[in-house]
């Protein structure tokens, strides 16, 4: 039997209508959680609550954009009014740009829309956990940056700083909030199996030769590989981590 | 090294995973005025020790289809203090080891990572700072969450790494120091 390490411990995690959110909304309910999941896309949100609660799981969905400040409001007001706390949030929620245009070809449409969702929304979804565990005692977060957040890649100039951003709002928080008994940490995953990674491969062509190349274990992971990681983030056994990050790439950035 | 790998050997008939803790010599003395027996006391007990290690293991785990390694580097393998040279070397040193082996033995589904912990409250510390109670507080006042490590808090990762949720972490170290060496 799977140990539950999360019973009735109200969660958060953001961007799980695929990919890595997903996987992990869905191994935080296994453990136990009671799992508030947000998103954009409505019907792939719901699908998830779907399956979560087929399987004896406690989840909800509320679509959320977390570019739109108003969007972030509703979905901190919703979990508020219906649990009245918030004990963990995984803020996982990004893009990045299928087409990967140099610095200077970079547009300010581009720009904005990488750095307002991953860099922004993480920040804003931050600061409304924040408040409320500084009024309850405390909580954990833990953020998805990359190994883009410390390295750097062609044409990915907005997604990097994005994530080097999430980086060090994840250090500065953590230093900020080490008192108050708020543990905060990333986890910086490379060439997972998402659906990023699928419509990256469709404009650049051999990106997955080209990737297994580069990584010690030579192949891509899977979302599985970094959700134990987030739970074990989250779990007492890393109550000494903070402001930190564990990278997750198969020795891809070694 | 010879006799305990051929123990093990022979007691079990195999190794599965390894956790190379052994580590000595906080002396305080700064390197200009250090001895070269302390030089030698220190890197051939942290990083000779480590490499012999691995070099008995990587092989015996390598025949069992694969494994982890997890070696134990220290907050000190990223950043220094004042009076720490030699063990700061000597753990700077046991990052690239465990980055190099990570690559050489990815392919053979052997992974290696480390541990970075920050001060932990194990008998050593806990003779010194009985002893000077105001070095405990200096200590203290550098580390964001105001207390000491566990070894517990520092052991829970190690398995985590050698179990099934670090499938795909191979070459990287996790760093456990209550906030320690994030400010510049």
């Amino acid at each position: 039997m799977e140990e539950k390490r999360f019973t009735d411990k109200v969660v958060l995690v953001t961007g799980t209508t695929s990919g890595i959110g997903r996987t992990t909304a869905a191994a935080f309910a296994r453990e136990g959680a009671r799992v508030v999941t947000a998103a954009r896309r409505e019907k792939l949100g719901e699908s998830l609550v779907e399956e979560i609660t087929k399987t004896g799981g406690d989840a909800c969905f509320i679509k959320t954009d977390i570019r739109n400040p108003d969007d972030v409001d509703n979905l901190f007001n919703q979990i508020f009014d219906r649990y009245d706390r918030l004990d963990i949030a995984f803020n996982n929620g990004g893009i990045s740009h299928p087409h990967i245009p140099t610095v200077a070809k970079t547009t300010v449409e581009e720009w904005d829309e990488v750095i307002e969702t991953n860099a922004r929304g993480t920040w804003l979804c931050m600061k409304h956990e924040i408040n409320r565990m500084l009024k309850q005692g405390g909580g954990i977060i833990v953020n998805t940056s990359s190994i883009l957040g410390f390295t750097a890649d062609y044409g990915l100039s907005h997604y990097c700083a994005s994530k080097h951003a999430i980086l060090a709002l994840t250090r500065t928080a953590a230093l900020e909030y080490a008192s108050k008994n708020i543990r905060i940490n990333a986890v910086c995953p490379g060439h997972i199996q998402t659906e990023i990674l699928e419509r990256a491969a469709k404009y650049i062509p051999n990106m997955y030769d080209m990737v297994i190349a580069n990584t010690a274990m030579k192949r891509i992971g899977d979302t599985d590989e970094i959700s134990g990681i987030v739970l074990w983030l989250c779990s007492d056994e890393a109550s000494y981590m903070i402001g930190r990050e564990i990278s997750v790439d198969g020795g891809q950035s070694i | 090294m010879e006799a305990l790998f051929a123990a093990i050997g022979e007691r079990y008939g195999r190794l599965n995973d390894a956790f190379n803790n052994a580590g000595t010599g906080v002396s305080l003395r700064r390197l200009a005025n250090a001895t070269m027996e302390e030089w030698t006391a220190v890197m051939n007990t942290n990083l000779r020790g480590t490499w012999l290690c691995m070099k008995y293991e990587i092989p015996m785990i390598r025949k069992e289809g694969g494994g982890s390694i997890v070696n134990n580097s220290s907050v000190m393998g990223l950043r220094c203090n004042d009076g720490l040279s030699l063990y700061s070397a000597s753990k700077h040193a046991i990052l690239g080891l465990t980055r190099a082996a990570a690559l050489e033995v990815a392919h053979r589904k052997v992974r290696v990572n480390a541990v970075c912990p920050g001060f932990v409250e194990t008998d050593m510390a806990r003779k010194i700072f009985d002893h000077n109670p105001e070095a405990k507080n200096a200590l203290l006042a550098s580390v964001p969450l105001g207390r000491l490590a566990k070894p517990e808090g520092i052991a829970g990762a190690v398995l985590m790494l050698c179990s099934d949720a670090a499938t795909f972490m191979t070459g990287k170290e996790i760093v456990i120091a209550g906030g320690q060496g994030i400010r510049p």
